[in-house]
Formats: C-alpha cells, structure tokens, sequence
C-alpha cells in the first residue's frame, strides 16, 4: 500500500513535470513495464488538460484600484469601532450608575414611577436585542442570496 | 515598485502603513484568486481576501521571520476562507445567479468542452477543503511544487501526494468522465 502511495506520488510529479532527472527515468521505466500505470498516467493527464482550461475571469479594473483603500478602511473603522465600543461602555456604566443612584434609590421619586420607568426601559433594551439579533442572523443566512446580477 | 516582499514585510512590522500597502498590492490579486476558488463566490471573495490583510496587518507584530510573509497570509487567508464557509454553513461553492466566474470561450472549444469545463468547477467546489485549496493552488493559479511546498509549509513530497489525493476525489466526483 505504501508502495503504491509513493508509486502515485511520483505518477502525479511526472505527469506535472516535477520530478528531477533520476526520479524521471525512474519512472519512465516504470511506464514502460506496466501498461496499468500508463493507465493512470493518461488519467492524471486527462484531468489535467480539462482543470487546465478552467480561466477565472478577472474582476473590472475598478476593484483592483479600490482595493487597497477597501482594506484601509477596514482598518479605520477597526479602530473607530474600538473607540466607539469604548466610549459606550464608560458612558452606559456611568448613565447605569446615576439612573440606579439619582432614579430607582431615590425615596422622593414614586414607587409606581420607578417601576414604569424601569420595566420600560428594560422592555427597550430586550426589544433592541431581539432586532439586533434577527437582523444579524437573517444577514449571516440570507447574504447577496436576491441580488441578481 | 520596490518588490523585496521581506524588506517591505519587515517595514511593515516596524508599523510603516506604506510598506504594507505595498504589500497588499502585490499579493492582492493572488489571495483574492485563492478565495474565489474556494468558496466561488466574488463578493465572498472580495470579502474574505480584504478582511484577511486586515487581520493580516493586526497580528504582524507577532510576525517572527519576514522572509515567511507569504505562507504567513497564505496561513490566514486559508484560516478565514475556513472559518467563513463553516460560519455560511455549507461547504461547496455558491455561485450567484447571472455572476459570469468562468471565462466563457476558450480558443477551439465545443459546447461539450465548456459544460464538461463547468463539471470540472462545480466538482471543485464539491471537494472537501484541503484538497480544494491544493487544486485551486496548482490548477487555478498555476503554481509550482515549490511555491505551494513554501506557502503551505510543506514538503515537496506531500504536495504531490496531497494533490494525488486530491485528484483522485475529483475523478470520483466527476464519476469516472476522466
């Protein structure tokens, strides 16, 4: 088994004209005792011939040129986004803070206020989520699948 | 355009943004090619390729050997081509409706080449992922033993047995037209 495995190894580096001067000869004796391996040569060739002429084509000049500046900025917004989330968590924790300080312990506001207000603004943020994540999801599954070009 | 990929790798780890544009530019057309061979897809690959220079420039510093760049963002592009068709949950190419891939005339071909040429992609894309990566390597961007030993990081020997594997899957996938 091991023998053939490095028989084929060295089929498919002949048939890609990657085999030094002694592995060629080796082979091309090979070849010529064994009508079974000329078998598999023309298959590999066959195979070869057809993947050969697979040409992807090349996108408009356009994408080349914009490129670069796609990448740069995706490295921007990286770093806006950082800033961004940054920024967000210090002034949610402080608006979190003041809202339980000033608000939800503060014996002057009514009960039945604190109780509105908080179910409200928990409601909120349990509706935002949900969209955000629906959206994310359907984004993820559904990409580009419309688009006809 | 200086092209010592090394130099410009090393500049580009000493933070230069110019030397990385350089660099970018040069290896651009290649990764973008490897990713479309893979999950078959422009838009995917346009996505893919651009997202893998950024992260590409992120972890840089943590490059050790400049002179290993390529097999580097080879490491990468192959990392994020994975991760994006496990995250799209299917592994074959998805091609969008109308989206031109394949050059369509090949110079003397019959209407049985092309569609038998088109058999071929669609068996491609139907590969599991390290022998489509090898095939895309060898027969869509038409590189050496040697290049994908070193952007692979593997011996010459295994690139060649990998592509017989590889090879082999594709004859069965083509279910013995070959």
């Amino acid at each position: 088994m091991k023998d053939r495995e490095e028989l084929m190894r060295l089929l498919t580096a002949f048939a890609d004209g990657e085999l030094d001067e002694s592995e060629r000869e080796r082979v091309e004796r090979l070849l010529a005792d064994d009508p079974e391996l000329r078998g598999e040569l023309e298959s590999i060739r066959n195979l070869n011939r057809l993947t050969v002429k697979i040409r992807l084509t090349e996108p408009e000049q356009e994408v080349w040129n914009m490129y670069w500046a796609n990448v740069y900025n995706r490295l921007e917004r990286g770093v806006g986004w950082i800033l961004l989330s940054v920024g967000a968590i210090i002034l949610i924790a402080y608006g979190a803070w003041h809202f339980v300080r000033d608000f939800l312990l503060d014996p002057e506001v009514p009960l039945l206020m604190r109780t509105g207000v908080s179910a409200a603004l928990l409601g909120a943020i349990v509706l935002l989520v949900s969209v955000l994540r629906e959206r994310l999801f359907a984004r993820k599954k559904e990409r580009y699948e419309e688009i006809v070009r | 355009m200086e092209t010592d990929i090394p130099s410009l790798a090393a500049a580009a780890r000493r933070g230069e943004l110019t030397a990385y544009e350089k660099l970018v530019k040069l290896f651009m057309r290649r990764a973008y090619f490897f990713c479309l061979g893979i999950c078959g897809n422009r838009e995917d690959a346009l996505d893919i390729s651009q997202n893998a220079f950024v992260r590409a420039w992120r972890g840089i510093g943590r490059l050790a050997d400049p002179e290993s760049f390529p097999s580097w963002l080879y490491s990468i592009l192959r990392n994020e081509t994975a991760n994006f068709l496990k995250k799209r949950g299917r592994m074959e190419h998805r091609e969008l409706t109308g989206q031109k891939l394949l050059e369509t005339v090949v110079t003397g071909e019959s209407p049985d080449e092309t569609a038998t040429r088109r058999e071929v992609w669609e068996a491609i894309g139907r590969l599991p992922l390290e022998m489509r990566e090898i095939i895309v390597m060898k027969h869509l961007q038409g590189m050496s033993y040697n290049e994908i030993s070193g952007l692979l990081d593997i011996p010459r020997g295994s690139v060649a047995s990998r592509l017989y594997r590889a090879r082999a899957e594709l004859k069965r996938k083509l279910d013995g037209r070959v």
